[in-house]
């Protein structure tokens, strides 16, 4: 572990107040899904959108005639801040919804305290992808089925089955619009988290 | 704890009092900053950065403006309708000279951290 370096306030530095200390939760799930609408329920902040020029990556993606010739794609992610006390700030990042930005997923998660997948169980086929990639780059991550009006369209056993989930993987169903169920979401991942750094 | 100050110099060495070299700064070059600074890192602007500000220009100025009280890298991207890359570079350089200070996560968050998070969640 990296500890934290006690000369942070140093000579050259001699304000007070100290930086709080940024954490990170990864909101994925396919298009259209409520990401947005998930982190802007808790968000103390209307979510921003930052964007990132791709050239290089998009050059072997995209590119289908003139290699030497760089396209710049941009790709865009919405997110929004959670203040959690003096000492911790949360942010919370919606992926880029299309599998060809799956890349910049590695970006995101670096330092994440884990994901939450975002499903539409009448589409939950578009979260496959995300459940794969955060198995495999072991992120601890949970699967909330985002229930529109309140209607399931399936269970959550039905989900974990669909899914292929490993039976420790948390499912719960969540309403992206509603401030108190996306705090309850953002608990389960964070005590899930917990029991994976504890094991 | 989980978390260090990504301009400070992890050498091992003394603190140096005026200017605090990342170490991927040193021995990477430019490019490799702009790769390393997370995009949820706190920038902050430091006195000198403070005490600079005039002689500084354009977007720099309006970082180290925006970076008085702390604001993350993509909100820097978000605010100045730069890209979070060229964020990157420019936070990158005012970071090697000292004018404004980063923080982020490095590491796997441990139990300790994971358990501030949840107890701050909860008090929401």
């Amino acid at each position: 572990m990296v500890s934290v370096d006690s000369s942070f306030q140093s000579a050259q530095d001699t304000s007070s107040e100290s930086v709080p200390l940024p954490v990170k939760i990864v909101v994925a799930g396919g298009y259209a899904v409520g990401k947005t609408t998930f982190v802007g329920s808790i968000s103390e902040i209307d979510p921003l959108t930052t964007e990132a020029a791709l050239t290089t990556v998009s050059a072997s993606v995209d590119n289908e005639g003139d290699a030497s010739s760089k396209t710049s794609t941009t790709v865009a992610m919405d997110f929004g801040r959670v203040g959690l006390g003096d000492e911790l700030v949360l942010y919370l990042f919606g992926t880029p919804g299309q599998d060809r930005f799956r890349f910049m997923w590695d970006e995101l998660t670096r330092g994440a305290i884990g994901a939450v997948v975002i499903l539409d169980t009448r589409r939950f086929e578009d979260s496959f992808g995300a459940v794969e990639y955060f198995e495999q780059a072991q992120v601890p991550f949970v699967v909330a089925i985002n229930a529109f009006h309140g209607e399931l369209h399936h269970s959550i056993e039905q989900v974990r089955e669909g899914l292929d989930l490993a039976p420790d993987i948390p499912v719960v169903s969540t309403d992206a619009r509603d401030r108190d169920r996306t705090k309850q979401t953002l608990l389960e991942l964070v005590e899930h988290a917990l029991v994976k750094a504890q094991s | 704890m989980t978390a260090y100050d990504v301009s400070h110099d992890q050498s091992g060495g003394q603190a140096r009092p005026r200017l605090r070299v990342p170490p991927y700064a040193v021995t990477g070059g430019r490019t490799r900053v702009d790769v390393d600074i997370p995009f949820e890192a706190l920038v902050r602007t430091t006195e000198r950065g403070k005490e600079n500000m005039q002689l500084i220009a354009f977007e720099r100025r309006d970082i180290l403006k925006l970076a008085e009280n702390p604001i993350a890298v993509a909100e820097l991207s978000a605010h100045l309708r730069l890209p979070i890359g060229a964020i990157r570079v420019l936070v990158g350089d005012l970071s090697v000279e000292g004018h404004v200070q980063t923080k982020a996560m490095t590491v796997k968050a441990d139990t300790a951290l994971l358990e501030r998070v949840r107890d701050g969640l909860r008090r929401l």
